[in-house]
This record gives C-alpha cells, sequence and structure tokens, in this order.
C-alpha cells in the first residue's frame, strides 16, 4: 500500500485527511493488512454449496 | 441509606412493595454516588433533568397496583441507544447534538414497564474499541483502579454499575464490547442469540453482529432484563419470530448440562498467566461440582477476529455513510471552505470522525473494493460460516463452551494506544460467539494480587441462554 492508495479510499468514503493523517493511516493500515491478512491462508476445502445447515 | 452495594433487583422490587423505601429514595442515592464519584469516573456522559420525574411514575405504578419487576429499578443506558427527545451522540463528535427522534425498542419497553433510565454511559467513538480511549468526550475511569480503564465498547455503563452509581446497564456487543467491560469490572455481561432482542434505534456498527446486552451483578439481575427484552420486534428485520426461538441441540433431549468443552489450543499463548491459572482453577470448581470438563477443537475459530476486523470494517464503512453533514450531526457550515456538496461531505466527515472511526471506515472501504473484494471480505465470510458450523457441531458432544472472557484484566489509561492490532486482541474470544450468533456469558470468577476482577466465559447453542444462567448462577456458589 502506498500514500495514493490512502487517498483512493479516503476519496471513496468522502473524508478529508490532513497530509499526517494520511501518513499515520498508511502506517496504521501496514499492521491492520498485515493481520487480517492470514485470513488467505485458511484452508476452506469448498466443494459444491452445502445447505446442510440450513434444510 | 440503602444498601447499594448488595442491592439487586428483586431486593429492590420487594423494597418497592412492602413500603420499605421507594424508588424516588433508590435514585437519590444512586444521584449522590454519581455527585460524588462521576466527575473522575465519567460513566456518565448525562444524567437527565428528569430522573425523579420518572422515579415518582415508578411509584405511582406500585401505588395502583401496575408495576412488574423492573418498575422503578434504575438503569444506565449506553449513548448509542436511542431515547426520544434525548441526545444520543455513540460517544462521537459528529453527534453531539443529535436528539433522538424517536425510542429504540429497548428503551420503549423498559419505558413502558416504568424502569428509571438516569443517563447516557460513555462508550468508544461508534463502539469501536476495547477501553473508551476512542471516546470524543474522554476515557471512563475502572472504579476498582482509576488509572486503568473499564475496558470497551460499553465502558461507562460497565463503570457505572461497577461503582454503584445504577443498578443495572445496558450496553451492546459488536464483538465483546459488554462481555470485555464486564470482565474488567467485575460484573455479569449477557450477550444475547444474535436476533433474540431488537436492533431497532441501536445506533448500527454492524448489523450482523451487533446486540443489546445487559449488565449485571449478578446472574440473576442479568437473566431478568434479557427475559424482558428478549422478544420480537416487527421493526428490526433480523429480529428471530417466536416460534422460531428454540433451542435445536442435545439439549432439547435434556443432556442436563453438564459438559462443559474447553477448547485449550485456542489459548495456549498470549493469555495472562494471572487469567490462565484463575480459568483452569474455575474449571476445576465445575469439575468438583460434577461437570465433565472436555479438550475440544475449534480450528476455524483461531482466525475469528481476523474474519471480524474484515466483516466488521466493511459494515462500518456502509453504516457511517449516512454521517455525511446533510442529513443530521457534525456539518462543516464556513462557505469559505465550501465550494460544493463534496466538500461538505469530505470536510464534515474529516473533523466529525475520530481517528479510530476513520481508521475502521477506510479499512472496510478498502476489503470492499473492486480487487480485494474475493480476498478479504467474502474470505472473511466464508470463514465466518466455519466457524459457525464448528460451534454449532461443538454443541453436538458439549453443552457449554468455556474459555476465559478476555486475554488480560484491566489496563492502564494510555495503554495499547500507539498499536491497533494490541487494542484488538483484546477481543480474541469474544470474536467467535459474535461471528456465530450464540448467546455468550462473562462471569467474574475472582481478583488478581493487584485486586483486578477476573472473569471467565461459556457459549451456548442459538437461543441457549438459560444453560448459560444456570451455569452462571452454578459458579455464584461455587466460585
Amino acid at each position: 500500500m502506498n500514500i495514493k492508495d490512502v487517498e483512493n479510499l479516503a476519496e471513496l468514503a468522502r473524508i478529508e485527511l490532513s497530509e499526517e493523517e494520511k501518513e499515520a493511516l498508511l502506517k496504521d493500515f501496514g499492521g491492520i493488512l498485515a493481520y487480517v491478512k492470514t485470513i488467505e491462508e485458511v484452508k476452506l476445502n469448498e466443494t459444491a454449496p452445502d445447505t446442510s445447515y440450513y434444510d | 441509606m440503602i444498601d447499594l452495594k448488595n442491592l439487586t433487583i428483586e431486593k429492590a422490587h420487594e423494597s418497592f412493595k412492602k413500603g420499605e423505601y421507594a424508588s424516588r429514595d433508590l435514585v437519590e442515592e444512586y444521584l449522590k454516588v454519581i455527585k460524588e464519584k462521576n466527575k473522575e469516573l465519567n460513566a456518565y456522559l448525562e444524567v437527565y433533568e428528569d430522573v425523579l420525574k420518572q422515579a415518582d411514575e415508578a411509584d405511582k405504578k406500585f401505588k395502583n397496583g401496575t408495576a412488574s419487576e423492573l418498575t422503578g429499578i434504575p438503569f444506565a443506558i449506553k449513548d448509542n441507544i436511542l431515547f426520544e427527545g434525548h441526545i444520543a451522540s455513540a460517544g462521537s463528535k459528529i453527534l453531539e447534538n443529535y436528539t433522538a427522534s424517536y425510542d429504540s425498542f429497548v428503551m420503549r419497553e423498559l419505558r413502558k414497564a416504568g424502569a428509571v433510565i438516569i443517563g447516557r454511559t460513555n462508550m468508544d467513538e461508534f463502539a469501536m474499541g476495547s477501553s473508551t480511549q476512542t471516546s470524543a468526550y474522554g476515557v471512563s475511569r475502572n472504579p476498582h483502579d482509576t488509572s486503568r480503564l473499564p475496558g470497551g465498547s460499553s465502558g461507562g455503563s460497565a463503570a457505572a454499575v461497577a461503582a454503584d452509581m445504577a443498578l443495572v446497564a445496558l450496553g451492546t456487543e459488536t464483538c465483546g464490547s459488554v462481555r470485555e467491560p464486564a470482565a474488567f469490572c467485575g460484573l455479569v455481561g449477557l450477550k444475547p442469540t444474535y436476533g433474540a432482542v431488537s436492533r431497532n434505534g441501536i445506533i448500527a456498527m454492524g448489523n450482523s453482529l451487533d446486540q443489546v446486552a445487559p449488565f449485571g451483578k449478578n446472574v440473576r439481575d442479568a437473566e431478568i432484563i434479557f427475559n424482558f427484552l428478549s422478544k420480537y420486534d416487527k421493526e428490526d428485520s433480523t429480529s428471530i419470530p417466536d416460534k422460531s426461538r428454540v433451542l435445536d441441540t442435545r439439549q432439547k433431549e435434556g443432556a442436563g448440562g453438564g459438559c462443559i468443552g474447553v477448547p485449550w489450543h485456542l489459548f495456549e499463548k498470549g493469555v495472562d498467566p494471572a487469567v490462565m491459572e484463575n480459568f483452569k482453577q474455575s474449571m476445576e470448581k465445575f469439575k468438583k461440582a460434577g461437570y465433565e470438563i472436555v479438550d475440544i477443537e475449534l480450528p476455524f475459530s483461531k482466525y475469528s477476529l481476523e474474519a471480524y476486523y474484515i466483516i466488521m470494517p466493511a459494515e462500518v464503512s456502509t453504516n457511517l455513510a449516512r454521517f455525511d453533514g446533510i442529513r443530521y450531526g457534525f456539518s462543516v457550515q464556513n462557505d469559505k471552505e465550501i465550494n460544493n456538496l463534496k466538500d461538505i461531505y469530505m470536510k464534515s466527515r474529516g473533523r466529525g470522525f475520530g481517528k479510530e472511526a476513520r481508521r475502521r471506515i477506510l479499512l472496510g472501504t478498502y476489503v470492499l473494493s473492486h480487487g480485494y473484494y474475493d480476498a478479504y471480505y467474502n474470505k472473511a465470510v466464508k470463514v465466518r460460516e466455519k466457524v459457525k458450523r464448528e460451534i454449532i457441531e461443538a454443541f453436538k458432544k458439549v453443552d457449554l463452551i468455556a474459555t476465559p472472557t478476555a486475554p488480560m484484566p484491566a489496563f492502564k489509561i494510555g495503554e495499547k494506544l500507539d498499536d491497533p492490532v494490541a487494542m484488538y486482541l483484546c477481543d480474541i474470544f469474544s470474536a467467535p460467539a459474535n461471528l456465530a450468533g450464540v448467546p455468550s456469558i462473562a462471569l467474574p470468577s475472582g481478583m488478581t494480587k493487584e485486586n483486578l476482577p477476573l472473569s471467565i466465559q461459556f457459549m451456548a447453542p442459538h437461543f441457549g441462554e438459560e444453560a448459560l444462567l444456570k451455569a452462571g448462577k452454578e459458579f455464584e456458589k461455587i466460585r
């Protein structure tokens, strides 16, 4: 991620940020994304849609 | 002088009925404590002016025979629960002067019963936090040790009950926001089954996660409030109809509720030694009382918090889009800065939201954006489903699942502010229940050497609150 990415997100979310705020967010995002990224390693063993629990 | 420390809903009700004292007398006692302690603890953001008038109305109900269990009982309510004609700011500057235009379901029900609503309590901004440190109105302090935090996001409600500034309180949970402060403040906190209590009039954070949850000093008080509020509400599209509020597990066949599953692998590390020791001792006590303690594996639940920190920000980015400087709330009116509508949005939101709110809105925007939606959001939704299924599956073998409530006792003011993830980890044991929608209870389980409260937590199947309450009352006898 870089500053441009933060700026794009801020634009989408309609939130004005100062330069310092953008830098701080970039730093925070680094840590947070590193944490939630572990979701990528979860093996789901998906095959077909399974609705057995809802029948 | 009324003994506030040992008061319960039932004791107060008996005293009201017998005429030993009136609701007005009780409320005056709480107001005295508030006057003495609230400045330091900052539990209440506002104490309502009409509190004694509410008490008088409650007393009338006792006189004319229309009183019920909650009549005259003093409640503190979290700042994100709408009370018509009163300010609800969700701990944010962006709603500083927002006056609720309608009653939330829970407020309407409490007022109908004649409960006394003392005031609104401090919370992390938009419920985003585990300590009240993100509140736009200052932190709340833990009554057990005022250099420490009461937990969050419902920290103000917890502090109010723990400091005898209210008999009971309502908070809300999206991920542990009642159980964790209950743990830090030595209280009982009960998160209902998702869909049990109406979300109508609750300022939304994560629609698929939010639930109103009561705080009490004992299990029976939490039970009374839960039973009273757990009703179908057609105004909440996620409210579960009465006929669907059934237990669909082995408990139906009368398994007796005596088998506790413990997913020890989930807390092999990262847990404070005092918390771990206390948890082990608590399980021993249950064993001695005739419960079976069984080792269980919940492999997907290991990823609950990661999944939560993808799903919740996504929902937050949607739910907080309404705070745009147009509909209501803080708006940048200064003409010099405003050239067009977009400027109003950008500046109102930029200035009205605090740091954590902006962080989570942007995180949500990121995980929902093109190119990342599949890797993050969709994956998290699938993991969530796996967590839910493995918990339901576990309840085919056990009646309850036990873990520590929080990985540490109450921490000091100022801690964990530099590293957002360190703060998020406070809710590592809370997340599975919110993701799966199952009910969960936090129970006071002892004290550390420094006299800080410790807590253990149980989960039960959907609509299995009775099992939680039964185990809780048992624990009150054996701990």
